[in-house]
């Protein structure tokens, strides 16, 4: 059996190991690629399919999956995306899969010797194991939770869920009837719960993740590019695991209703285990229905089950509840930034907007900064279109933290020593990448920043400081994450498309 | 470039596309404002990108009702600049005729985008789009109930399409069938039986030609021609069409393989492949001429048949075929009512009320007529039945029901004035005997 070229030399570039396989794969052009073939022992092992042989779509996809499992361990945690393309019904050599590989060279051997060991890929790429892995669990519920960094982390991440700087509070009424309905005694339970951007649905399911996970749950929010692999694990395996309790978050269930479905009917069918799922979404509309619609089964389930979606109310319905609030979010960022944090406040919070707790919070980190954020050069952001006051006044919070937002970008550009006239830039660069919904490597980064009006003509090494330094800043799954929270997002994208549409939209055709 | 990388890029393309539109969906929570982004982005972007809008204002989370009044701000801002006419057209044809909130938009962007098409000279050009956007225009005049203004566009259709037609047959002749189909209807509406007739005619004869239209649209159109045989009181043709049009439609299920469309992955409305639907509401109008005719057992199997497929499709689509079902109960308290069985006639029309309360509150427009007519006919099999004390309260409820309607209803229940004051006469009659 030929070895594999990856594992020869891991110090060559990657474009020479791609000809490399091409070569003995007799594949005449791979633009940018990695091909698993009959060349790879390890493959061959693994899945036990003889070279040559016909794998099924499905298989090679689970190869797909083992190959990102080890690139991601084995590069750091840089986890490079992948997507695959299996052209035709083709022998396993000519099936190529696409990589956006960070361009770094690693060895199959070394990257199997960094995960717990060879059959646990095994068990991975042939979807048999039971239990499942600790790394398996991992995958599929990956750990939302971030670290804040005061050097790297830009201010927008002191508000973003993951990164959890305010404790949780109130929400207990919320908390305890979550709790109870995940203990109670059922095989199977399912909970839609809904609210407009900014009403803490993520920071409710990341604090029921947190308290059920110490009662014996495993509990995360479901990574939908791994969905299959969990819908085959539910349908395989889970009944065999006894009543292993089991908490699936499904964020955005609005745009992967699919899943939702999928894993509503599988889960209907389930005669033992304790499985709830939790889906979190901004509005119960059309997908909802076409969720329902998806299978009969499915429908009965929601008629019993969930009927009418949860309504997440505010958090904080009072003036005072809101200064409270305010108060705890001021001290939790003052702690972070290393000022006093304020004893009192002032603002007027009667207006009904600040029923999405975020906004509370927004304007506790706009305050403590400095009032000046909100009164500078804001206006110019203002849509022509706005009429409403208070519409205007959620855009003024929003855009009183993307002015922060752009301090700090100045601010690191003048610690990179950069020309500070590049600042203009990041406003359309981030508002591109945002909502583009993100940028899967290292090589997409610097291609798309290079064509970035204020960008263009840089050198490529301003370009590449430019790309690791929002790397540093909005690193994630993506390489480069949009910014969040998605309130603030959703304004970033719809400032920058209106500032200059001519620089914006070409990078959606 | 490879074949692989291209189809990567187009895929990628179309996510990038995708996520810019979902995000500019979601600031409809937050500013209503921002919808005319929305359609700035899909004047530069690709024509593909109305499919990605109106998913991701599905994936927003969004009901439609909510949702395309967005569209609405931002197809309207967007006609003052005449942009792309074929874009905007894509984009309303993307969204549901039967949409209320955009009916008069809707009207307004086929007629300006056949304005500027004839302004910029562009009807030699795109004879065939141009003609799409005149019948477009048609039938959303005709779904607002302003047959005038249907009637004189699809004259001007005729002329375009018959000419065209003429000269190259084999490429108009979809376009010219839709337009006599139109005029069919027009002409049925406006009373005048006979042209609606001959039009049908016409069609049937022009598609003898062209063995390649397909046959489901031949069904809808027998289907069609059969009604209106049925309301030109040509009773034995009427039931000779209609039982075409379900034999065609049995065929085409049959050999299609029983494929239910049950993957709404496929799309927003996945039933649109599945020819049951149309089956069973041909089978409900192939019932009502069997009752006709006298055929109550023959009349019974069909609307049976009809209700069984109804059923079925209300397991994977719930809600979504009500207005069937409501006429299939319909249908069975015709059938019962000529078998001699008032108890079971009753109990269909209650049924059938039941149903068209539940839609009143939301589709009224549409179904007013149907529910009008179910509520007379229940009233009137009170009254026989000797119910005088319900039949009052019912006839209390429509009358109110009727003072409550939206001016744009009255139209559509014209004809039911008459029969509700019938109803009237009636009662005083009784209560007045009885002092």
């Amino acid at each position: 059996m030929t070895s594999s070229p990856l594992s020869k030399d891991d110090t060559k570039p990657f474009k020479a190991i791609v000809d490399e396989w091409c070569g003995v794969l007799g594949i005449p052009q791979v633009s940018l690629g990695l091909a698993a073939g009959k060349s790879s022992e390890v493959f061959n092992k693994a899945i036990k399919v003889a070279p040559g042989t016909l794998p099924s779509t499905k298989l090679v996809q689970n190869i797909a999956k083992a190959i990102s499992l080890i690139t991601k361990e084995a590069d750091g945690g840089n986890n490079p995306s992948f997507s695959l393309d299996v052209i035709g019904k083709e022998p396993l050599e000519t099936v190529i899969i696409d990589t956006f590989y960070t361009g770094k060279a690693i060895s199959l051997s070394d990257a199997m010797k960094s995960l717990k060991g060879e059959e646990e890929i095994a068990d991975l790429v042939e979807g048999t194991s039971s239990p499942k892995s600790d790394a398996f669990w991992d995958t599929i519920l990956p750990n939302p939770q971030r670290v804040w960094k005061p050097d790297r982390s830009p201010p927008s991440s002191l508000l973003t869920t993951m990164y959890g700087i305010v404790p949780f509070h109130g929400r207990e009424y919320e908390m305890e009837d979550l709790t109870s309905w995940a203990e109670k005694e059922a095989v199977f339970g399912v909970r839609l719960y809904t609210g407009v951007g900014g009403m803490g649905k993520t920071r409710l399911a990341m604090e029921a993740c947190s308290q059920l996970g110490e009662h014996g749950f495993t509990c995360g929010f479901l990574d939908y590019d791994y969905a299959d692999m969990l819908i085959e694990y539910l349908r395989r395996d889970y009944q065999s695991e006894g009543d292993k309790k089991l908490l699936l978050i499904l964020d955005y269930a609005e745009t992967n209703y699919q899943v939702v479905a999928s894993l509503l009917k599988i889960s209907a069918s389930l005669s033992c285990g304790h499985l709830r799922i939790l889906l979190l979404s901004r509005a119960a509309g059309d997908w909802w229905e076409a969720v329902q619609r998806s299978h009969s089964i499915v429908r009965e389930l929601i008629m019993e089950q969930c009927s009418t979606p949860i309504e997440l109310g505010a958090l904080a319905l009072t003036v005072e509840e809101r200064c409270e609030s305010y108060l705890q979010a001021a001290k939790s960022f003052a702690d972070k930034l290393g000022r006093p944090s304020p004893r009192a406040t002032q603002q007027d919070f009667t207006e009904s907007y600040y029923e999405r707790v975020l906004l509370i919070h927004m304007m506790a980190l706009i305050n403590l900064d400095e009032q000046e954020a909100l009164d500078n050069d804001v206006s110019s952001h203002q849509s022509e279109a706005e009429d409403k006051e208070s519409v205007q006044d959620i855009d003024k919070i929003l855009d009183g933290i993307l002015f922060r937002e752009h301090k700090f970008w100045c601010e690191q550009l003048f610690v990179l020593q950069l020309s500070p006239t590049l600042y203009n830039g990041f406003h359309l660069l981030m508002g591109i990448i945002s909502g583009r919904g993100g940028v899967e490597n290292r090589e997409s980064a610097i291609n798309l920043i290079k064509e970035v009006k204020y960008f263009q003509g840089q050198t490529q090494a301003t370009i590449e400081a430019i790309a690791e330094l929002l790397h540093s800043n909005y690193s994630g799954k993506m390489w480069i994450e949009p910014i969040a929270p998605d309130l603030l997002q959703e304004r970033l994208v719809s400032v920058a498309m209106k500032k200059d549409m001519d620089a914006f939209l070409p990078f959606f055709l | 470039m490879s074949p692989a990388f291209s189809k990567k890029q187009e895929k990628d393309s179309d996510k990038y596309c995708g996520n810019l539109l979902l995000r500019l969906a979601r600031r409809m929570d937050t500013n209503e404002g921002d919808a005319y982004l929305i359609g700035e982005a899909l004047k530069r972007l690709p024509k593909t990108s109305c499919k990605l809008a109106v998913e991701a204002l599905f994936k927003a989370g969004s009901k439609a009702t909510d949702a395309y009044p967005a569209f609405d701000i931002a197809v309207a801002k967007q006609l003052k600049k005449l942009i792309d006419p074929e874009l905007v057209l894509e984009l309303y044809n993307r969204i549901p005729k039967e949409s209320l909130a955009l009916q008069k938009t809707g009207i307004e962007v086929c007629k300006q985008c056949a304005q500027i098409m004839r302004d910029r000279n562009t009807t030699a050009q795109h004879p065939t789009g141009y003609i799409e956007v005149l019948n477009n225009y048609t039938s959303r005049l005709l779904l607002a109930w302003q047959v005038k203004e249907a009637n004189a566009n699809v004259d001007i259709t005729f002329e375009f399409a018959s000419k065209r037609y003429e000269e190259d047959p084999q490429r108009f002749y979809a376009h010219y069938i839709e337009t006599l189909q139109n005029r069919a209807v027009i002409h049925s509406y406006l009373g005048k039986k006979d042209l609606a007739i001959r039009d049908y005619k016409q069609v049937i004869n022009v598609i003898r030609n062209h063995k390649e239209y397909p046959r489901r649209g031949l069904a809808r159109i027998l289907s069609n021609y059969a009604g209106m045989l049925f309301a030109a009181e040509q009773w034995g043709e009427a039931l000779k069409t209609g039982k075409k049009a379900v034999a065609l439609y049995q065929d085409i299920y049959e050999e299609s393989g029983g494929i239910i469309g049950t993957q709404f992955s496929s799309g927003l409305e996945p039933w649109v492949e599945d020819c049951r639907p149309d089956l069973a509401d041909a089978l409900i109008a192939l019932s009502t001429y069997q009752n006709k005719a006298g055929q109550y057992e023959e009349a019974l199997e069909s609307v049976t048949q009809a209700k069984y497929i109804f059923s079925s499709l209300n397991d994977y689509f719930p809600d979504q075929f009500s207005r069937h079902l409501a006429m299939v109960h319909n249908n069975y308290a015709m059938c019962y009512s000529g078998l001699k069985c008032p108890i079971k006639v009753r109990e269909h029309l209650e049924k059938a009320l039941a149903i068209y309360k539940k839609l009143a509150t939301n589709h009224l427009l549409t179904i007013v007529g149907e529910y009008f007519h179910v509520f007379i006919n229940l009233i009137r099999s009170k009254i026989i039945d000797d119910d005088y004390e319900e039949a009052a309260v019912d006839y209390d409820e429509l009358v109110k029901i009727y003072s409550e309607l939206p001016q744009e209803t009255l139209s559509s229940i014209e004809r039911y004035k008459q029969s509700i004051l019938s109803l009237k006469y009636s009662l005083q009659v009784h209560f007045t005997d009885k002092g």
